[in-house]
């Protein structure tokens, strides 16, 4: 309980039959609890952190930086990497995300619809072992429905 | 009983579904589908087809139920994501209530498929004091679209104790 395996699959966890807004959280914090973001540069290694049902409406991708972590520090979120190296993401949710201070950051979200399953991933991108940082971001999302 | 699992029926009532004790923001949504050749089913797993729950309006035609919102809750601001324009051109989405249908979305061009959240311009935005029924209407003049796609999301937060 609690330990985060890096690449484990991590499917939609829901309830259909309720009509609610569902969410994935991704916490990081440097030396802390949270989701484990390996850093890499120019790019580091994409992490699953959760998965959007098909026919989903993505409501919302909100971070919040609590503590700013070194200049130069982003992250990239996104769903269905590709090949590439580094990957790129079919569904962007924002790339570059600016992290070195604390802020509510602007909505970067240019969909809603979802027409396939979508895993998202996070990648943490910075040159050097970060000493501090402490962020959340929040992917609100209204599932299909019959 | 109701309709057997995975049938859609197209203008059914939908009560509020939700569950009180859940700290939750609730939500009604509608996919508004006017081809619907679209999407194809790949099966009920892990969720259902794509194209399941979408439906059709008719311009200057009924208006279609898409949920219910219960007495005492708050409207978030709302979301909504043209996909495709609506074709051909000259009608506007209309979402609300009976009296009301221009409440929460008025007279939407469906023009530029782009996605546009936190509207809040709608006159029956914020605390409900009764039970609502939320109705999507197109309305309009034109021919009846065969191409065109939106999706609406309209949250809320339902009263607690």
């Amino acid at each position: 309980m609690g330990m985060t395996l890096y690449n484990a699959p991590k499917p939609w966890r829901g309830f259909p039959s309720m009509n609610v807004v569902h969410g994935i959280r991704l916490m990081y914090r440097v030396g802390g609890p949270g989701v484990a973001l390996p850093r890499g540069s120019p790019k580091g290694k994409a992490i699953p952190i959760g998965t959007i049902p098909a026919g989903a409406f993505v409501r919302s991708v909100l971070t919040y930086v609590k503590t700013g972590f070194t200049a130069g520090f982003t992250i990239d979120i996104g769903g269905n990497p590709n090949t590439a190296s580094p990957p790129v993401f079919a569904y962007d949710f924002g790339t570059g995300i600016d992290i070195s201070a604390a802020a509510t950051l602007p909505q970067t979200l240019t969909f809603g619809y979802v027409p396939e399953d979508v895993e998202i991933y996070a990648r943490l991108n910075g040159a050097g072992a970060p000493t501090v940082g402490e962020f959340d971001t929040v992917i609100q999302f209204y599932i299909n429905k019959t | 009983m109701g309709a057997p699992t995975g049938t859609v029926t197209a203008l059914r009532t939908k009560p509020w579904r939700g569950y009180p004790s859940v700290n939750a923001v609730h939500a009604i949504r509608a996919h508004i589908q006017q081809d619907p050749t679209k999407y194809t089913s790949a099966g009920l797993i892990p969720s259902a087809p794509a194209g399941a729950g979408h439906f059709a309006l008719t311009p200057g035609g009924s208006a279609v139920h898409i949920g219910t919102i219960p007495q005492g809750a708050i409207v978030l601001p709302l979301s909504h994501h043209l996909l495709v324009a609506f074709a051909p051109t000259g009608n506007t989405l209309n979402v609300g209530i009976v009296g009301t249908m221009g409440g929460f979305l008025s007279a939407l061009a469906l023009t530029t498929p782009a996605f546009t959240g936190s509207v809040t311009s709608g006159t029956l935005m914020g605390y409900q004091a009764n039970t609502i029924e939320v109705y999507a209407q197109l309305a309009g003049t034109a021919q009846i679209a065969t191409a065109g796609e939106i999706d609406v999301l309209i949250p809320f937060y339902i009263q607690k104790d």
